[in-house]
């Protein structure tokens, strides 16, 4: 019997469809390979994010400028008013983030037009820039990895993965030490031992010579020990007594005469006078005069060891190891020994130069008379080479026990011989007191309110005495009005402009500081108690008004025990093809924080006899002004303030298109500021009487000042094309014209100058300024559009803690 | 009657077109994932050789091996006049390399000739304990010592802080001992000399704390003082180039004793006077490296890869010095790549990595490359990156010989 046709077999239908079902299977299957590249790129992502954390982690605690141990040249670090002084700004707080956001450092700030479209997960990148946190993208590094060195000439070789990856820190940092109080002084200072009393020579316009032997002698002297520590200082350094130079009788038989201390042995010398050794005491009366100077040095140095209560006798025990540990021991406490030993020891070395071994064996005796002082000094001392060794370590070991006992007595300056961490204070700001404030202008119709925290440390300051950034005879005029070669508080004082100002005697209890230099700063009053705490008031308020500068010990935390939950914040990687925007190198820079702009702390400028406060007039000098005067006066240059991280990548002047030849420009190629050494300040000035131009184009933005201005004028140097009255310098160091973010150089450029390889010629001397090199870079731009959001997929995330004190790991 | 069933053409065409489709849909398929398996495999190797890379680049970075040479002689154990005399400063070409210690040279080889005076030898001592006196400096921090060593009018510093255990002084015809009995007057000195004879220039910074002075005496006489500028030749100013004219230097940047005492120099030492070795570096660049000959080549006497040390890079903060070549001359300097496998497939990435240790800035930096070149693609990839690592002093502590000691207690 035959069976039924419609009971056998599978219909083409049903075929078909089992045959469509397993091929979907299958496809499905072989769709889950592609995933494996996914996984395998999510690895490469991972190798790459651990060697840029572990970098985040070295640029954290190297030292360098960031985690800014060393801070290089220094931009001014005394202001009056806290907000003056850089130090409490947020870019040198030790955060991870600021170490990161680093000039010199492989990672960058992604500008937050770019930021903002990047979707991630629970939206951790939006909430990290809407608490004022960067994100992070990474940068090519520098070919050599110096802070100067050119970018790298082949961008092929760098990772195409590691241009997708972004950093971000989460987690609110936490409150951290400062490297120094803004507005009272910056600590005790340094200084070798032994050594004469600190002293600088000022000038207005250029860095000025000193001893030994580098040119000659040009500008004020300015006592700073003197006028600073210790009046009596002032007698080390020039008595008012003199002394008959021997053999230097005039045709009448009348002996010149000198006078004692440090820098008339100095002169005595002939350094300064000519650079050569031949030229150094090359006859016989000027080997006695040498001679005689050296002890009159000596004995005006011994002076003042027994102003500060030695007396020859138990110093001139100290010569075995034995005499001068016990003599140590009780004597360190007083700064003024501490100094009497750092200046006798360095007087007393100058001896050696000019007595023999037999000489010094059997004594040499010093028996000058210094009777014009108060108290004077008649004394005979005998000198042998056992005293000079013995004191120098004496010097040595005072000098270093005063150190040991903490940094909070300032007296005396830490011994350079050996430097340690513990030579530093500990300083925060106090966030329980209330903040230091004052309206500018303090007067006219001064409305805008300033505010900054106070600072504290663990312990009061003793002796804080008297910045040397204001001592009361800083100024472009003669403050030695006595005529007798140095600044000190001898001078009387005058009135006017720049001739004398107030001296900071930071321990001036609740009436302020007084006009004038105190006579006798060391001597305790009902208001000078000889501590720097919260009843001084060394800030001004306003006019006639003063106002307290350090919070008590007991507000200061920083040596308090706490959990390390407390501390810990998270690194956070992830990836994302931000560089496919098309605006990815044009979008302006991240913010840059304002304290990265060099800047020095005012000088004041009494603008009326009569005034006797800190008002806007004292500490508002021009910006220019003040940025000339960080590179005159500090030493500051451009290349070494912090920047915008992004400083060599920037962008010139779009519109100067530069490479390979002037005549030919190409539209997508601009200058770079490659060559940040080329911010220096006044040798790119714009024409102008005086100035010289040393670029073809002068907008090339080289001296990014804040407002330079043609002088006399209220016209910018350098306008911005399309907003004149906006300097294009400035807009350049903010980065408004975006920059080279992928790294990839379109050439070096040499050569400044009207023919691009002539040198400059410098406005200061005339000497030759050499080629600089610039590096050009394409402006390059990516095929997503700027109102597209891209995904960033978290790759990984780091646990760290945050540390607490600035310090370099390995140094 | 016959009754045949059999399919249509079109139920043939059909079914063949399905067919088609299905087997196009599993050929790509499986295309795609053949290729993604092997772009997945192939990455998934050179993951693995970077991750190896990495690995081995921060095992560098702490034992250092890379300068070691295993069963090679110390180049130099007693300082030659190449190297001491008049010229100073070390060949510009590397000729010199046989003649310079290596960072892994044993102490008992290279120390005490170094210090030898004829008045005892002097013994190693890595201890630096900032507590011990004999670790302050004792020498004219405060003034010039360039052209005035000898005759100095503040005084004969060699009382204080000397190499030599006898000093005479100026106008005298014999020599006075410093200090018999004592350390306090000569270990400063004797560390700083025996540690740069002994271990080379780099190794020498290296091994000082970043607060350590630069700086000693040497007697009898003249009482010369240890001039970094006269000993490695380092000119005023890098030369300019197209053979212009020697510019006359501003202020000399960063010779010691140079700088004038003025009023930042009151703030920061290195401003007025560089002295320690962390200041120093602010200005300085230096950087371990291998040697080249004029031509590029590698010395016939470096075929084990001798090193050589001290390319110094005088870098300038003056804007106008501030040319950046030598900044290009010590990178290229540094490199020293080594492959990571010895043999590998021939398909198989190859994988170099290289760490270039320099100190600029104050910094110690231990620079780290590992690159990935793909024979199949002539593509090369790299990671580049900085850490931190062991010192030299670690790296030396950790070769231990069978009888326990290590480099430095030899």
């Amino acid at each position: 019997m035959r069976r039924s046709p419609s009971k056998v077999g599978f219909t083409l239908i049903e075929i078909a469809f089992a045959i469509a079902i397993v091929s979907g299977a299958v496809l499905v299957i072989m769709a889950f390979f592609p995933m494996g590249i996914k996984t395998q790129t999510q690895a490469r992502f991972k190798i790459i994010a651990a060697s840029k954390v572990l970098e985040m982690m070295e640029w954290f605690r190297d030292g360098s400028g960031g985690g800014f141990i060393t801070d290089g040249a220094d931009n001014d670090k005394e202001g009056i008013m806290p907000w003056d002084s850089p130090m409490s700004y947020r870019t040198f707080a030790p955060d991870l983030e600021v170490a990161t956001c680093n000039l010199r450092g492989g990672l960058k700030p992604l500008p937050r037009d770019i930021a903002y479209r990047i979707d991630s997960d629970g939206d951790e990148i939006r909430k990290l820039l809407d608490a004022g946190g960067y994100v992070f993208y990474c940068s090519p590094s520098y070919m050599t990895g110096f802070l100067d060195g050119p970018l790298p000439n082949n961008d092929t070789a760098w990772m195409p993965e590691s241009r997708k990856l972004l950093v971000g820190v989460t987690g609110y940092p936490q409150q951290n030490s400062i490297l120094y109080h803004p507005s009272v002084k910056v600590g005790p200072y340094q200084e070798f031992y032994p050594s004469p009393p600190t002293y600088t020579h000022e000038t207005y316009v250029q860095r000025p010579n000193t001893h030994p032997g580098d040119g000659t002698w040009t500008g004020r002297y300015i006592n700073l020990d003197a006028l600073c520590r210790d009046p009596d200082i002032a007698t080390v350094t020039c008595s008012v007594s003199q002394y008959d130079v021997p053999g230097s009788a005039d045709a009448a038989g009348v002996l010149q005469k000198a006078f004692f201390g440090y820098k008339p042995y100095h002169e005595s010398t002939g350094i300064g006078t000519d650079a050569s050794d031949a030229g150094l005491l090359p006859n016989a009366a000027a080997q006695d005069k040498a001679k005689a100077a050296s002890q009159a040095y000596v004995l005006a140095a011994y002076w003042y060891a027994k102003r500060a209560g030695l007396t020859w006798t138990n110093l001139q025990a100290l010569t075995s190891i034995s005499a001068i540990d016990g003599f140590v021991a009780t004597n360190h406490q007083d700064f003024r020994k501490v100094l009497a030993l750092r200046y006798l020891a360095h007087a007393l070395s100058t001896l050696s130069r000019h007595y023999s071994v037999s000489d010094l064996t059997a004594g040499v005796v010093c028996d000058l008379n210094m009777t014009a002082e108060t108290p004077a000094l008649t004394d005979d001392l005998r000198v042998t080479l056992d005293n000079i060794k013995g004191l120098h370590e004496t010097c040595l070991r005072m000098a270093i026990e005063h150190a040991d006992q903490g940094a909070y007595d300032w007296g005396a300056p830490r011994p350079l011989n050996r430097q340690v961490m513990m030579d530093n204070p500990l300083c925060a700001l106090d966030l329980w007191s209330p903040a230091i404030k004052a309206v500018l202008p303090a007067t006219g119709s001064g409305t805008t309110v300033h505010r900054q925290w106070k600072a504290c440390y663990p312990k009061a300051i003793r002796n804080p005495g008297v910045p040397f950034s204001y001592t009361g005879r800083i100024g472009a005029n003669n403050g030695d009005t006595d005529a007798n070669g140095v600044t000190d508080h001898r001078d009387p004082a005058t009135t006017g402009a720049w001739n004398d100002q107030l001296p900071r005697n930071l321990d001036c209890g609740p009436a302020g500081c007084t006009f004038g230099v105190d006579p006798n700063p060391t001597a305790l009053t009902a208001d000078r108690d000889g501590v720097l705490d919260e009843k001084d008031h060394p800030v001004p308020a306003g006019p006639g008004a003063w106002q307290g500068a350090v919070g008590p010990p007991a507000h200061c935390n920083l040596t308090r025990p706490f959990e390390p939950f407390e501390r810990c914040r998270q690194v956070v990687v992830w990836a994302v093809d931000w560089q496919s925007y098309e605006d990815f190198e044009t979008a302006p820079s991240a913010p840059v924080d304002s304290s990265r702009y060099p800047i020095v702390a005012p000088y004041p400028v009494l603008t009326a006899a009569t005034q006797d406060h800190w008002s806007s007039a004292w500490t508002q000098r021009a910006p220019h002004e003040r940025q000339g005067d960080c590179y005159h006066k500090c030493g500051l240059m451009m290349s070494e303030a912090v920047l915008n991280p992004e400083q060599v990548l920037l962008f010139r002047e779009p519109s100067l298109v530069q490479l390979s030849s002037e005549t030919l420009p190409r539209s997508d190629i601009v200058m770079t500021v490659a060559d940040i050494n080329n911010f220096g300040g006044n040798y790119d000035l714009p024409p102008s009487p005086g100035c010289v131009v040393n670029e073809v184009n002068p907008l090339a933005g080289e001296s990014p000042e804040i407002t330079q201005l043609f002088p006399g004028t209220n016209t910018p140097c350098w306008p911005a094309s399309d907003q004149p009255a906006l300097s294009a310098n400035r807009k350049i160091f903010v980065g408004a014209y975006g920059a080279n973010r992928n790294g990839v150089p379109a050439g070096v450029l040499s050569g400044v100058g009207p023919n691009r390889n002539d040198p400059p010629i410098s406005p200061w001397g005339g000497e030759v300024m050499w080629s600089r090199y610039y590096t050009a870079a394409k402006v390059d731009g990516g095929s997503v559009p700027k109102t597209v959001n891209l995904r960033a997929t978290t790759v990984c995330r780091f646990n760290y803690y945050d540390g607490r004190v600035s310090g370099a790991l390995r140094n | 009657m016959n009754d045949r069933r059999a399919f249509t053409l079109i139920e043939i065409l059909i079914s063949i077109g399905l067919g088609l489709i299905i087997i196009g849909t599993v050929y790509a398929g499986f295309r795609v994932s053949t290729q993604a398996m092997i772009v997945c495999n192939r990455m998934s190797i050179e993951n693995r050789l970077l991750t190896a890379g990495f690995a081995r680049s921060l095992q560098e970075v702490d034992f250092w091996s890379n300068l070691d040479r295993p069963g090679h002689t110390p180049c130099r154990t007693t300082p030659t006049k190449a190297i001491n005399g008049a010229s100073g400063g070390y060949a510009g070409d590397g000729s010199d390399s046989t003649l310079l210690p290596q960072p892994f040279t044993d102490v008992d080889q290279s120390w005490q000739d170094a210090l030898s005076d004829n008045a005892g030898t002097a013994v190693y001592d890595h201890v630096w304990l900032p507590h011990d006196p004999k670790t302050w400096y004792r020498g004219d921090g405060i003034s010039g010592l360039y052209g005035y060593a000898d005759d100095s009018v503040w005084g004969d510093y060699g009382l204080f802080a000397c190499a030599t255990s006898q000093i005479q002084h100026r106008g005298q015809s014999t020599s006075v001992g410093i200090d018999p009995g004592s350390d306090l007057h000569t270990w400063y000195a004797r560390q700083q000399k025996g540690l740069k004879y002994g271990l080379g220039f780099y190794g020498w910074w290296d091994y000082l704390p970043a607060n350590a002075i630069v700086n000693w005496y040497e007697g009898p006489r003249p009482m010369v003082p240890y001039e970094l500028r006269d000993r490695y030749g380092i000119p005023d100013a890098p030369q300019p180039p197209n053979g212009a004219a020697q510019a006359p230097p501003m202020l000399p940047v960063s010779n010691i004793g140079r700088y004038p005492l003025w009023m930042g120099g009151a703030f920061s030492s290195h401003n007025d006077r560089p002295v320690t070795r962390a200041s120093f570096l602010w200005e300085q660049g230096l950087g371990i490296c291998a040697p080249r000959a004029a031509n590029g080549a590698i010395p016939a006497d470096d075929a084990n890869e001798a090193l050589r040390l001290n390319r110094w890079v005088h870098g300038s903060r003056w804007l106008h010095w501030e040319w950046q070549t030598p900044w290009n001359l010590l990178g290229q300097k540094l490199s020293r790549a080594q492959p990571l496998l010895t043999s590998r497939p021939r398909d198989w990435p190859q994988v170099t990595w290289d760490v270039r240790r320099y100190k600029m800035f104050s910094r110690t930096v231990n620079e780290c490359f590992v690159r990935v070149f793909d024979p199949l693609t002539a593509k090369m990839v790299e990671i580049n990156f900085r850490t931190t690592g062991t010192t030299l002093r670690g790296a030396r502590l950790q070769r231990v010989d069978v009888a326990g000691k290590t480099l430095d207690d030899r």
